[in-house]
């Protein structure tokens, strides 16, 4: 098994920095997803590691190793595209077994009728062909194998350029948006088996996807990656209770994350809209707080001043959405169904977040140290 | 749906396809016609297609006793198989590269290319004569065939039809451990076989019945292609025996329509091919 590990790597494509100096490590066997809006350089980062892309600066290493001079064929990575890239040409079987014979056979051994009349061609072939029997019926698709992509379905091409991926073992598993082509239910079940797969294979793997659910659910680690930098790696429950960044608690989450423009007074104590907030802070002046749905709750005597917008009803939980006098989005606050009360539209209430779990944000975005504090009875008339 | 209906709707649609066919069609019917029939017949006011007196066995068998039209074919096979296979083993590469890999320079190649495109074959013609003469060239297949080993055409062609293909297919043949001229043989022309059999076609064709340049470099009748033999045949020999001019002609035709159909169904395979969108 071998890790992976990108330092300070730099790519530009004419005036577009796609990557700003990425450092990313993953550990043998782990299973990293890297999640980020479009255009924020996933692709470009995965296919330097994969040696599809040179660097303009910086080094990759695969397996403690630098892999900077090697070819991507050299590198003994495999790589699912978001196209699947299978070869239309060639049947299923045929697709999944190109990476053996190109790894396996030499060139004469590869020609058409020469090849098999060489010593070793035919039990080299068997043995590709068992292999590539074994993968497919670890896959489900021993029925699909004389077929072309052409009369596969999106979710059976999926899976041959799964299985071309793993038939050969690599070191280091790529994989792009695999999903991204799939209905809805399919996703959901390829995700488990796809993790399942990994406990399976241990390679190394980077997941780039842009559905953070993906990211979430199956990985180990999580890189939320923006405008060409990893603004932070960390476990899924790290990178969504205790972000660095403003970015990354807006990123991650869904419905997103509640960001109030606040001020914290030279007591160091923090107002949203002129309302205390229960949350000391160590400066003074703007800074951003902000609160998960499910922190915040409608409240009748203190709290913030907002106005109902509309209430869904999701089943387990109510989603009420409210506006901040002034405010451009929206307040989300997330409810237990069963203890909601009923809300009208245009209805006058109060959201008070909850003070233990408010994350701050300095001006420039990065995370600041928030305590608690007490509110006193005269803050609270006064709010 | 598909039945009646549909089948009076193509009416004017066919009649107009027939008719251009026949009008195609026209002179190769009559050249088989002429084949056929004895000299007196030839030139008879009864506008027949089909002859009073079958004279095929006279007419093939003069021309198989006057001039080595065997020989011919061969040579025909020969000039026409090296020129595409040279062809071919210059432009499939270069056109991959122009398409596919990023270079400094690529652009302005390509602009040479596109160049090249403009010049008419007959321009180098006397330049490329004194060449050949001057390395004592002359009447050999190599002079048959060099002058057309590179065609721009060809490059153009597989450039613009690799192009098409999409960047992850070639990124997943290198990861696959596949090197560039494996990716060339094994992705990219399978996945362009109605582009290769569309430019062996016009190739074959072209130089099968090209008169000009063999002209020039050829002085010796064992190494007259097809095209030169029947001018050979009628000059020489034939005079003004038609049938067996038109014999010749039919000889020299044959294999170049039995190539074509048998082309064509790869043609049409390769199109029908389930596409790239995979
Ligand atoms: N070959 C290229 N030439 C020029 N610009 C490129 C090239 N490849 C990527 N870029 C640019 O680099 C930036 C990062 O692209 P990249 O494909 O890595 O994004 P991504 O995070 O994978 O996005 P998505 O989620 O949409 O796939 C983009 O602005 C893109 O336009
Ligand atoms: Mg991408």
């Amino acid at each position: 098994m071998a890790g992976i590990e990108a330092k300070d790597v730099s790519k530009r494509f004419g005036d577009v920095q796609a990557l700003k100096g990425v450092s990313l490590a993953v550990a043998p066997g782990e299973f990293v997803s890297l999640v980020g809006p479009s255009g924020c350089g996933k692709t470009t980062l995965m296919r330097s590691i994969a040696g599809l892309e040179t660097p303009d600066s910086g080094t990759i290493a695969i397996g403690g190793g630098d892999v900077g001079g090697l070819r991507a064929a050299d590198r003994d990575v495999a790589m699912v595209f978001q196209s699947y890239a299978l070869y239309p040409h060639l049947t299923a079987r045929q697709n999944m077994a190109v990476p053996l014979v190109m790894r396996r056979l030499d060139a004469w051994r590869r020609l058409p009728l020469i090849g098999d009349l060489l010593p070793g061609t035919r039990a080299a072939k068997a043995e590709i062909a068992a292999e590539v029997a074994r993968t497919a019926e670890l896959l489900g698709i021993e029925k699909l194998l004389e077929r072309k992509p052409g009369q596969l379905s999106g979710g059976q091409r999926q899976r041959v350029a799964l299985g071309r991926a793993i038939v050969r073992h690599p070191r280091v598993f790529l994989l792009d948006e695999p999903l991204s082509n799939l209905d809805a239910g399919l996703r959901v079940q390829t995700r488990k088996e796809i993790v399942e797969l990994h406990r399976r294979v241990g390679a190394s793997t980077v997941y780039v996807t842009h559905d953070q659910t993906e990211a979430m659910t199956m990985s180990d680690r999580v890189a939320v990656m923006m405008a060409g930098e990893i603004l932070q790696i960390g476990s899924p429950r790290d990178v969504y209770l205790d972000p660095r960044d403003l970015r990354v608690a807006a990123f991650v989450g869904s419905p997103k994350i509640n960001a109030f423009a606040a001020e914290a007074g030279a007591d160091g104590l923090v107002r949203v809209a002129g309302t205390p907030t229960g949350v000391a802070v160590a400066i003074q002046g703007a800074l951003t707080f902000a609160a998960r749905p499910e922190d915040i709750a409608p409240n009748a005597h203190d709290g913030i001043p907002a106005r109902v917008e509309h209430v869904e009803f999701l089943g387990e939980a109510v989603l009420l959405h409210a506006r901040v006098a002034g405010a451009t989005e929206a307040v989300v606050a997330r409810m237990d169904a069963r203890r909601a009360g009923t809300f009208e539209r245009g209805q006058s209430i109060r959201l008070r977040p909850d003070p233990a779990r408010a994350l701050l944000f300095d001006a420039a975005g990065k995370r600041i140290v928030a305590r608690a504090v007490p509110l006193g009875l005269k803050e609270i008339a006064l709010g | 749906m598909y039945g009646r209906r549909s089948w009076f709707a193509d009416l004017p649609r066919l009649a107009i396809l027939g008719i251009c066919a026949a009008v195609v069609l026209l002179p190769y019917a009559w050249m088989l016609a002429v084949s056929v029939k004895p000299r007196s017949e030839v030139f008879s006011a009864a506008l027949s297609l089909l002859p009073e007196v079958w004279y095929a066995a006279e007419n093939y068998g003069r021309v198989f006793a006057e001039v080595p039209i065997g020989r011919y074919l061969v040579n025909g096979v020969v000039v026409c198989g090296l020129i595409l296979a040279f062809q071919l083993a210059f432009a499939l590469p270069a056109g991959y590269a122009l398409a596919k890999l990023r270079f400094r320079g690529r652009e302005t190649l390509f602009a040479f290319v596109m160049l090249g495109l403009l010049v008419p074959a007959h321009v180098p013609a006397i330049p490329l004569y004194i060449a050949f003469a001057n390395a004592g060239l002359l009447n050999t297949y190599t002079a048959l065939a060099a002058p057309f080993a590179i065609s721009v055409f060809a490059i153009f062609l597989f450039r613009q039809f690799f192009r098409a293909l999409p960047d992850d297919l070639i990124a997943a043949a290198r990861i696959d451990g596949m090197g560039e001229a494996s990716i060339v043989l094994r992705v990219a022309l399978p996945n362009a076989w109605p582009a290769a059999t569309a430019f062996a076609i016009f190739s074959v064709v072209a130089h099968w019945s090209d008169l000009f340049w063999p002209l020039i470099v050829v002085t010796k009748g064992d190494l007259y292609t097809p095209a030169l033999g029947v001018l050979y045949f009628r000059a020489e020999e034939a005079g003004d025996d038609y049938g067996a001019l038109m014999a010749a002609a039919t000889l020299v035709t044959v294999p170049l329509v039995a190539a074509f159909l048998l082309a064509q169904r790869r043609f049409i395979e390769g199109i029908t091919m389930t596409g790239l969108k995979g």
